[in-house]
Parts: structure tokens; C-alpha cells; sequence
């Protein structure tokens, strides 16, 4: 196939494809050549691109649903490998997935891009050409399909829809998701209530009426808040206190999994949830793979493991590989920051990245995308020097992101405070921040987002075990016997295997095999001393020597094997493939 | 589909799963595979309202059955109070899985006594069906592991290296390994021969490696290192779960019987207790009490962004108590509790029955071992091993949330101590510095003894040698599989004629929402203060201590109608209601005299009931 084609007609297939394909059919139009960046895509636009994707990279992409989601939808995952160049699970494979929390939808949109970027730049940037035919990228950019689906067709707010669907009695009254949120003036938005109450809590900012901030003491207050909008749907004296799910689906991964007393929303078990079990009965099948992103979309952070008290340290190989993949990012994304998720930030039992590691030996990140920062109003100087991460220290004032609102947005961020009868509080206020706010950027800054961390993950694609037979020589011994060295390189940055998984006997070593007809292997093993010849030895099945190669490194075994004629070495690993070469024994 | 449609359709799966193929043969043990299948199949024949599903299948192919037995008596309720009883998750302990079945011909030949005849009795007979066949396999083995193929050793191969029946005797038995670097000695003074560790301090040199009974079959210097399958279910639970054990699972619940157990089970929120029938008693041996003071009366820091979010001062230590008031009002919560906050804590999951729940388990043990005794089974015998980590019946108490009890019902008895030579015990005694004879591990010791007195059991296997493929010399004998927890045919039924109704019995323990009772008080005209009191007579909580801390059994909810409420919520939840005891809730109403109010309460797991009330009679009902 010609792989640089003609683009138009590449382009108008996919779209008929993906019109034909779409259900229902969405006036939504996918041109991959003109693909807009700067806004959010719904489902099924999300859906109709990864089709489009995939009509116009057949032999590029596979894309394949994981599993249903609880209200049915696909779990989509896009295979991004070159098949021609070899079957994607025996080469090295990152991972990448967004919106695990159902509002973090930018996280989709990263994952997107870096499909896009993976197949519009092949076969015109010869890294990305060269990644995409000797790696395997997996794609999944909705792990809570449903409620991110729902961000954009339900009533709602920057903060609603982290849960998956799953119904549970937030407050323990034997009913199940009685009390939700409700859209009281009809705007279709979940917006915020106050009520006057000079005995509250809060008073109007005196630079911004728009903006209601704590009192301090000896203040006289104007404000009592009162939650989002809502009503007490189930006359229990309580609004908004059971709204749908809740089921964190990034405390329900399986490795120190523990249940909602110790940590709320971790559902019933591990794997409880269907996206959850999908994704990990997918990765557990692909053992190639070697990097796991997982995309959030507060704080500007490449969060690692340990999240958890109970989790143990990092052994010390892979924590440097873990300080050399996130001292990078923080280059690659300036302003975020590489912390360890159970000390920076706060504990976590049973997230994806400590169970792709700990589990499946895979390097894994929670990236939390975008920094409030980046949506401030702000001169040279202003910016507060805080040390511990832009969760905390870096934030807007509400003053600053009103500002950046006037000045940037033309006010759509926030909707003015409107008068409102309420049933239980009478009269009231109802206004503040919109859905796609917040946590997320506005839609001009969302290409550098997309681009600087999608490029993130391709770089670390780079970082992968890259595995070369260097050399397999012979040496006549006299007698019959001959003396057989092989040399296998590895050009990534990364271990063809990680500690941890060598450590915890999560996969089977690597090996170097020696096999040929009439070929009689006496000795065997790992050369610790090529000069002197110093080999640690494989007593038993000697043809088969298991080891590893650690990044930027070579490992060279030696067997002593009588025999002649044709005989073939191989290397083969997990995460890097199989390489081989022929010898011939004199 | 109708009821009885469904019924004969269940009959005819059953039908085919009786004629499912048996692995191996069945000489060491008895109601498994499909005899379990016949057995339950017949039972659902011939009893009206039992019922027989499936509620997984195991790696091997083989049914995880589940068979419901509804109450005898009119329990008084929509949904009855049940039982999960779950047996032999081990997979090693056949005696549970007839102890399973006799509980459930029990239970539908001979009403049963006491509350046991008032709840659903929803029993799965065998938890770990491959487990189970590979112990009645030919050779015999006695390895919990499902079907699952598991490359133990990470040497890129699964299962290539399992036991293997050297002497052709049927079972995989112990091998002791002749080995220079061994730890244990085989002692040729005692008949029979017990082997034990070797006393370096008493100058003593082991000559063996004990091993179970096989070749290395892959040449890598390791013996068994890579048996047939992969995960016992009974290790798979998810509290306590240990990773990167063998047989363990790579996680919780990633076995297909575990899974569909703990599904089952949170989709029954009427499940009030659960019992575990295997090779672990928790009522012979209740769990200690943590070693750490009990979190309620110790003092606390705050999790960091608890500490930033309520404004409470991170390096601060609080009580409990004083916590409940702070972030009450720290986090606009009126209706906190001390258990709310404790989960607020990062104290971690609990490793030790709340001291709340201590007396009434060991009350529960007390009972349980008196009636032993008066059964005639009081005699000391090998103890029981402790629960291990993943095991159901911790699972079933610290998660789900409900009184759990596991059970055995055999071990060999311990032989009686000879009596003590006075004068020799007193010159020991003197001498501190004296050291005993080594001795073997007590539980060979009394299985080879039982064995001898009971030579038709094979319970424990004269060491032979065999001649090994690398040349070395191996004795092979000991413990036959499963012998530990598996007595002789012929005493089954009295052991478990014996135990069953002390199974039947830990139902009387259950919580029973037996009463509403409702006053009104007049606080003038049609104000009426309405009090009601939800009783519970049972000797347990509802919820226990853990399951309040858990907040999964399902809440008592209190309902009033008849009259318009001026303070308070026409639907409100009850606390715990103490054993023995009862929980109150308040309303003030308006009502004309002579109104009738009905107040209801009701809990899954706890019962039901009604009350009602005519304000202008006063007094109450």
C-alpha cells in the first residue's frame, strides 16, 4: 500500500465510513486533515472519529470495544501499530487512557490527539513513522464512557459526573440516587445557591460582586451558601445528598484494593465496575505492554506510586526509570510537576498506576492535566512562588479567573447571579461557574495541552526497550567443541523488563535460546566478564538462559555446545519481541 | 417464564451436569463432582421451595452450585433474613462439603428449632470444584488451586512442574528427600516414623528436604514448583489479600468463584450471616483483639487535606469524640458519627474484631464449645489452623459487614499425656537449663497415632523409598491428602449428626427486628410528640460494631403516615439498635384525635414490623 496515498480520498472514505458506521447518525462531519483542536467532543464524536481513524488507517489501527459500559455503550479502544511491520503484542506498548473520572473530559481529548497526531504525521516525521511501526500504542479515551457521554447532554457542572453509573446510597437511607442535582431555572446548567443571611458565611468581594468570599472575623457576613442547585427531592431535610453512582473507578483497581470504610467509593470489590475490569482484562493479555498513562485533568501533576501507606517502596532500578520518565515530563509540560501520589498529594488505595506497576510490572502515570494557573489574569511578578504543586500553592484568586472570564472569555464562564424562589429556602441566588470551567481549560488553551502531553507520551514511546541482536560469534575450541557468544543491546532508556516484574516473578524473564539439529548444548550462561570469560552459570536446560536487559545496556551470554552444521539464537522478551539470527557451527 | 417452568428447566441443567464427567476417581472423598450434582439435584426433586442455581463456573469447567432453602415457618416478613453458608472454599476439606449437604437435608427433612427455621438458608456446597477434584483425582492431591493455568515460577512455562505419584499408590503423599543440606530427620525410634526438624543446638543434622511426593520434571533444581492451576478461591478474598503469594491470585477477586461470590453476596443485602464451613474455626479459636489501643479511645492526626479542608490544625492529636463535634461543624455535617469520622482517618482497613464486637463473638464461642461437649466432642484435638489472609470468612466480617463464623468439624485427637512421672517432672523442673526432646510437629504426631488405631483410614502412609529419575533417594509416605481434616468414612455421620444442629443453632445469634412500639405524648390540642422504639431480640447488634464502621448492611428505616409532621422526616433511619435492646426515633405531629398513625420499620438482613396508633387512646402498641 502506499502509505502516502492520496490524502483527499484517504480522508473522504473515512468520512463516508464513519457517517455509515455512526448510531445514531450524527450531523458531526469528522475531515482528519482538518481536524479542529481547540473545543471538546461529545461521544459520539469521540466515536465517530476513532471510526474515522481507523477507515483511513486500516492497516494502522484496530479498534475494538474493551467491554459495555453499565448503560451500554463501548468501551472503545484504538490500536495504533503499523501490522505490517509485525503483530502489535511483540512490540513494545504504551497505554494511554482519559476520563476514568466521567468530568475530566479533557483527558478524552489528549488521547485523541495522540492517535491523531500518530497516524497524520506517519509517513511525514520519521520518529513518528518509525514509533508507529515498531511499537504498539492502545487508546482508550473514555474508561467511564457513560458519564462523560452524559457531561455533555445532562444538566451539570465542572465538578459532577466523576462516578461511573453505578447506583449506591450516598447517605445511607436504604434508597439509591434519590436525591440528584436539579436544574431549578432551566438553563441547563448545575449552578451554585446562595441566600441572604447576614449571619452566614460569606460577603460579595469588594473588587468583584460576582465573586462571594469567606468573612473574616469581626466581618459582617451577606451570604449563606447552599450547595448546588437542587431541591430535597426526597424530603429527608437534605438537598443533593445522593446523587448518581457513587463508584470512583480509580480506587477500584485490584492491588491493595481496599473497601469504602477505608476509602470511599471503591465499589463492592476490585474489578466491580465494568470499565475497570474491561481495561485491566485487556492489559493483563497484552503483556508488551510498558507504559501506562492515565489522564486526569486538575493540577498539572505526573503522579506515581506508592499511593498507599500499605504499598511498597519502589525498588531502586525502577524508581530511577520512574525520576527519568517525570524530570522529563516536567521539561516536556513546563509548570507540572512529578510527585509520588501518596506523599504530595493525599492516599490512594487501588489506582491504575500502583496496579499497572505493582500488578503487571508496568511503568504507569496519573497525569492531572490542566493547571488552573493557565487560566489566570496575571502581569510579571504576580505569580505566587509555592513549592508544593500547582494543586495548592498556584491558584487563581476568584478575582484573577473573573478577570481572565472579562478579558479572555467574554464573561461565558460564569453566570451572573439570578434571582430564584426556592421551595425549602425561599428567596435565593442562583449563579457561578459553568461546566466548562475550572477543571478544565478553555477551549483556545487546549492545544498546547493536548499537544505538549500527547508529545509526553510519545516521547516516552521513544524511551522504550529497543532490542538488537548486536552480534552472535563462534569460536572453535578444538575437540568438536565450539564456544557461541551473543550480545543483545538494548537502546531504550527502559529494562526490558522492570524490577519490580523480575522481582515479583510478575512475568517469565526474558531468555536467549540456542537451538539447532544435532546441536548438543553442554554449558551456558550469562557472561559477567567477557576478558576472563567469567560466566554465571545455567545448570539445567543450558540452551535456555533467562535474563534481562536493563536500558542502555547489553547483556551477552555464552554456551559451549558441540555439533555442527546450522543453528538458530534467539532473544526473547515480554515487552521487546522476538530477535534471531542464524549461525553456523563449524 | 414461570416458577415452574424455570424449576424444570433448572432440573434439566442439573440432569446434564450429573452426567458431568468426574476427574479422576473418588477414593479420597465423598460427595463431590456429581455426586454433589446427584445429590443436590434430588434434593431439589424432592423438597418443595429448594432451589438449585449456578452461581459460577469454575476454570476446570465445573458448576460453583448454590442451593436455596427457603424458611419452614412464616418468618413475618416480605423478604426473609438468610444464611450464606459457603463451604470447602479451600478446596481441601471434603467433610465441608457433607457438612454443607447434611445441614441442608437437615433443614428440609426435620423443621429445625429456633430462628434457624425463620431464614433462608442460601448454601454453596463447594466453592472450589477443581480444588475438590483434584482431591478426589487419581493421583490424589491435595492442592486448593482452580484450573487456572499459572506459570508459578515465571520460567515462561505453566503448570510443568507438579507432584507426581512416585510409588503408584494413588496419592501424592510427603517425600523426604535425601538432601545434606535438609532440615529434617525421620527418627527410626518411634513407630510410626514422624519426621521432625532437625536440633542443630542438640548437635542433630537434617538428612532431608520435605517435599510433597515428585520429580523435578523441568530440570530446574526445584521440586513442585509449578503445579497444575492457579488460584485457591479461598485465598482470593479481597480482605487481608496478600499479592504475589502462590495460589493467592494476582489480586483480589480475580478468580471467577470468588467473584461470583462476593457478586452474589452484595446483591443479597438480606444476608445477615455468613458461615464458612472448612478447615479454620473462629468460634474454637475467636480472633485476638488488635494489638494497638482501640481507635475510639485513642487520639488522632489529621489526614493533611482533611486537616486543610476543615481548618483544624494538622500536627493536633484529637479524641474521636472531639473530632465528631469539630468536623461536624468543620464540614456541615450534623448527622456525623464517631464511625463516619473513623473512616475519615487513613487508619486503614481493621486487622482485629472491633472491641465492640468481642463479647458477643465470644459469648457465641462459649456456646458453640458447650455444646460440643455435650455432644461428646469436647476431647482436645489438633488445633484448627487460623484464618488466612483472603480467607471468606474475614472477607464476610470486616467488609460485608455481618457476624461471621467459619467452622470445622474434624481434626485428630491429640493422645492423651501419659500420665507424669512426679518425680522426674519435678527434677526437670528444677533444672532450668534442661532441654526436652525434640519432638515432632504435634499434628503428625496425632495423625500418625490415629492412623495406627485406625489402620482401615490410611490416614497416615509408611515411608517407602523410591528411586528418583536424577539419581537420588527419596522416601515417600506421611500425611495421605487431606487426612488432617478428613476422618474415616464411617464416623462422618455421627460428626456431623453431632455438629449440625450447633450449625443450626448460630442462627438463634441473628439480630430480629421483632418490634415497633409507639407512644404519643400531647403537647397540647393535635401536637403530639410520636416516640417510636424499633426492638431487636436477638443476643447481636444490628448492625455489629464492624458493620456500622462498614455502612454496608442496609440501614433500618422508620416510616410514619397518618398525620402531618412538624418536626422531623416522615422517613427516618434508626442507629443501631442494641442487642437485646431497642433504638429510638421522634417525631412531632399533628393529628386530630383519634387519627390512626402507622409507623413501620423495616431492614434487609434485620426484619420487619408495624405499629400503629390512635393518639387520642394515648398509651401505645
Amino acid at each position: 500500500m502506499n502509505r502516502k496515498g492520496p490524502p483527499m480520498n484517504r480522508t473522504l472514505i473515512a468520512c463516508l465510513l464513519a457517517l455509515l458506521c455512526a448510531a445514531p447518525a450524527t450531523a458531526f462531519e469528522v475531515d482528519l486533515e482538518r481536524m479542529v483542536w481547540d473545543r471538546y467532543y461529545d461521544h459520539d464524536e469521540v466515536v465517530a472519529v476513532l471510526e474515522a481513524m481507523h477507515a483511513a488507517h486500516p492497516e494502522l489501527t484496530q479498534l475494538a470495544s474493551l467491554g459495555k459500559s453499565e448503560e451500554g455503550r463501548d468501551i472503545w479502544c484504538l490500536t495504533v501499530a503499523n501490522r505490517r511491520t509485525g503483530p502489535d503484542t511483540q512490540k513494545p506498548g504504551v497505554y494511554a487512557d482519559g476520563a476514568i473520572h466521567g468530568n475530566e473530559i479533557q483527558a478524552t481529548e489528549v488521547c485523541l490527539y495522540l492517535a491523531w497526531q500518530l497516524l497524520d504525521k506517519y509517513g511525514k516525521w520519521d520518529r513518528i513513522t518509525e514509533l508507529v511501526d515498531t511499537r504498539a500504542f492502545y487508546i482508550v479515551p473514555m474508561v467511564n464512557v457513560d458519564s462523560r457521554a452524559r457531561f455533555f447532554t445532562d444538566p451539570g457542572g465542572f465538578d459532577i459526573g466523576r462516578s461511573a453509573r453505578v447506583p449506591h446510597d450516598d447517605d445511607r437511607d436504604g434508597l439509591l440516587d434519590e436525591d440528584d442535582y436539579d436544574d431549578l431555572d432551566g438553563d441547563g446548567r448545575i449552578l451554585q445557591m446562595r441566600v441572604r443571611d447576614p449571619f452566614g458565611t460569606h460577603k460579595t468581594d469588594p473588587e468583584d460582586p460576582r465573586v462571594t468570599v469567606a468573612i473574616e472575623p469581626g466581618e459582617q457576613a451577606e451570604w449563606r451558601l447552599l450547595g448546588r442547585e437542587g431541591l430535597d427531592n426526597d424530603g429527608d431535610g437534605r438537598v443533593n445528598e445522593d446523587t448518581p453512582g457513587f463508584l470512583d473507578l480509580n480506587r477500584n483497581w485490584g492491588f491493595q484494593w481496599q473497601p469504602g470504610y477505608v476509602q470511599e467509593g471503591s465499589g463492592d470489590y476490585p474489578f466491580s465496575a465494568r470499565g475497570t475490569r474491561a481495561v485491566a482484562d485487556f492489559l493483563w493479555a497484552h503483556p508488551n505492554v510498558c507504559f501506562g498513562f492515565n489522564f486526569h485533568n486538575y493540577g498539572g501533576m505526573f503522579l506515581r506510586g506508592p499511593g498507599s501507606p500499605l504499598s511498597p517502596a519502589l525498588p531502586p532500578g525502577d524508581l530511577k526509570v520512574f525520576d527519568y520518565l517525570g524530570e522529563e515530563g516536567e521539561r516536556i509540560v513546563p509548570g507540572y510537576r512529578y510527585l509520588v501520589a501518596g506523599v504530595d498529594l493525599y492516599t490512594t488505595h487501588g489506582d491504575f498506576d500502583e496496579w499497572l506497576y505493582q500488578c503487571l510490572g508496568v511503568y504507569a502515570f496519573v497525569t492531572e492535566l490542566s493547571m488552573s494557573s493557565d487560566a489566570a489574569y496575571r502581569g510579571h511578578g504576580d505569580e505566587p512562588n509555592g513549592e508544593d504543586g500547582e494543586l495548592w500553592s498556584r491558584r487563581p484568586t476568584l478575582v484573577e479567573r473573573q478577570k481572565f472570564n472579562d478579558a479572555l472569555m467574554a464573561g461565558e464562564m460564569f453566570s451572573d447571579w439570578k434571582p430564584f424562589h426556592h421551595p425549602t429556602y425561599g428567596d435565593i441566588e442562583i449563579g457561578g461557574w459553568r461546566a466548562f470551567t475550572t477543571r478544565l481549560p478553555p477551549e483556545f488553551l487546549l492545544p498546547q495541552t493536548l499537544h505538549r502531553n500527547a508529545m509526553y507520551v510519545i516521547w516516552t514511546a521513544t524511551q522504550a526497550p529497543q532490542l538488537t541482536l548486536e552480534f552472535v560469534e563462534t569460536k572453535d575450541l578444538g575437540g568438536g567443541l565450539t564456544r557461541v557468544r551473543a550480545r543483545a543491546a538494548n537502546a531504550g532508556a527502559l529494562p526490558t523488563l522492570s524490577e519490580r516484574a523480575r522481582g515479583k516473578s510478575v512475568l517469565p524473564l526474558d531468555a536467549f535460546n540456542l537451538e539447532g539439529a544435532g546441536l548438543t548444548v553442554h554449558a551456558g550462561g550469562v557472561l559477567l566478564d567477557r576478558d576472563f570469560g567469567t560466566v554465571e552459570p545455567v545448570r539445567h536446560h543450558p540452551e535456555r538462559i533467562p535474563t534481562w536487559v536493563d536500558g542502555f545496556s547489553t547483556r551477552e551470554v555464552q554456551w559451549i555446545v558441540s555439533g555442527s552444521g546450522k543453528a538458530r539464537v534467539t532473544y526473547e522478551g515480554a515487552k521487546c519481541g522476538i530477535r534471531s539470527a542464524e549461525i553456523n557451527l563449524p | 417464564m414461570s416458577g415452574n417452568m424455570m424449576r424444570a428447566l433448572m432440573l434439566i441443567l442439573l440432569g446434564c451436569w450429573v452426567v458431568f464427567p468426574a476427574v479422576g476417581n473418588s477414593a479420597a472423598g465423598r460427595g463431590g463432582g456429581d455426586a454433589l450434582g446427584e445429590t443436590l439435584a434430588q434434593l431439589a426433586r424432592q423438597h418443595r421451595g429448594a432451589a438449585v442455581s449456578i452461581l459460577a463456573t469454575s476454570p476446570g469447567g465445573r458448576p460453583v452450585p448454590l442451593l436455596t432453602i427457603p424458611p419452614s415457618t412464616d418468618p413475618g416478613v416480605d423478604i426473609p433474613s438468610a444464611v450464606l453458608v459457603v463451604a470447602d472454599p479451600l478446596g481441601t476439606t471434603p467433610l465441608a462439603t457433607e457438612a454443607a449437604l447434611a445441614l441442608a437435608a437437615r433443614l428440609l427433612e426435620s423443621a429445625p428449632a429456633g430462628r434457624a427455621a425463620a431464614v433462608t438458608w442460601l448454601i454453596v456446597p463447594q466453592l472450589d470444584p477443581d480444588g475438590a477434584a483434584r482431591l478426589r483425582g487419581d493421583p490424589a492431591v491435595e492442592d486448593g488451586r482452580n484450573a487456572t493455568a499459572v506459570d508459578d515460577d515465571a520460567d515462561g512455562a505453566a503448570d510443568e512442574d507438579g507432584p507426581d505419584d512416585l510409588d503408584g499408590d494413588g496419592v501424592i503423599a510427603s517425600m523426604l528427600l535425601a538432601d545434606p543440606d535438609g532440615e529434617w530427620l525421620l527418627p527410626s525410634d518411634g513407630a510410626p516414623a514422624i519426621p521432625r526438624r532437625a536440633e542443630s543446638a542438640l548437635g542433630e543434622r537434617g538428612l532431608y528436604r520435605l517435599l510433597a511426593e515428585g520429580r523435578d520434571d523441568d530440570g530446574d533444581l526445584a521440586w513442585n514448583e509449578d503445579p497444575p492451576g492457579g488460584v485457591i478461591p479461598g485465598r482470593n478474598f479481597p480482605h487481608r489479600f496478600q499479592h504475589w503469594q502462590p495460589a493467592h491470585g494476582p489480586w483480589a477477586a480475580s478468580c471467577p468463584e470468588t467473584r461470583a461470590l462476593l457478586a452474589f453476596a452484595f446483591a443479597h443485602p438480606e444476608i445477615a450471616m455468613v458461615l464458612v464451613l472448612g478447615e479454620t474455626n473462629t468460634l474454637l479459636q475467636v480472633p485476638p483483639p488488635a494489638d494497638l489501643p482501640d481507635p475510639l479511645l485513642r487520639k488522632h492526626t489529621l489526614p493533611r487535606g482533611l486537616a486543610r479542608e476543615t481548618g483544624l490544625d494538622p500536627l493536633a492529636q484529637y479524641s474521636v469524640e472531639e473530632l465528631v463535634a469539630l468536623l461536624r461543624a468543620g464540614l456541615r455535617s450534623p448527622r456525623l458519627e464517631a464511625d463516619d469520622v473513623l473512616g475519615m482517618l487513613d487508619l486503614g482497613p481493621a486487622t482485629a474484631p472491633d472491641n465492640r464486637d468481642l463479647p458477643w463473638w465470644r459469648a457465641a464461642a462459649a456456646a458453640y464449645v458447650r455444646g460440643l461437649a455435650a455432644a461428646g466432642l469436647g476431647s482436645p484435638r489438633v488445633a484448627p489452623p487460623a484464618s488466612g489472609p483472603g480467607a471468606a470468612e474475614e472477607w464476610a466480617y470486616y467488609q460485608f459487614g455481618v457476624p461471621a463464623f467459619a467452622l470445622d468439624f474434624w481434626t485428630p485427637p491429640l493422645p492423651t499425656p501419659a500420665p507424669a512421672d512426679t518425680q522426674a517432672t519435678v527434677a526437670a523442673a528444677a533444672d532450668s537449663t534442661a532441654t526436652a526432646a525434640p519432638q515432632p510437629d504435634p499434628a503428625f504426631a496425632a495423625l500418625a497415632l490415629f492412623s495406627a488405631a485406625h489402620p482401615a483410614s490410611g490416614a497416615w502412609r509408611p515411608w517407602r523409598e523410591v528411586a528418583l529419575p536424577e539419581g537420588r533417594r527419596a522416601l515417600v509416605g506421611g500425611p495421605s491428602p487431606g487426612a488432617l481434616r478428613t476422618p474415616p468414612a464411617a464416623m462422618t455421620d455421627s460428626l456431623l449428626s453431632r455438629q449440625i444442629p450447633l450449625v443450626l443453632g448460630l442462627a438463634d445469634w441473628l439480630p430480629r427486628l421483632s418490634a415497633v412500639t409507639v407512644e404519643a405524648a400531647s403537647r397540647g390540642g393535635e401536637v403530639w410528640e410520636v416516640t417510636a422504639r424499633v426492638h431487636n431480640d436477638g443476643p447481636l447488634p444490628y448492625p455489629t460494631a464492624q458493620g456500622r464502621r462498614t455502612r454496608r448492611p442496609e440501614p433500618v428505616v422508620v416510616t410514619l403516615e397518618g398525620a402531618e409532621v412538624l418536626e422531623g422526616l416522615a422517613r427516618q433511619v434508626a442507629g443501631q439498635v442494641p442487642a437485646m435492646g431497642s433504638a429510638a426515633v421522634r417525631w412531632l405531629v399533628r393529628a386530630p384525635r383519634g387519627r390512626t398513625l402507622v409507623v413501620r420499620a423495616a431492614a434487609p438482613g434485620f426484619g420487619a414490623a408495624a405499629a400503629t396508633l390512635q393518639p387520642a387512646a394515648g398509651g401505645r402498641r
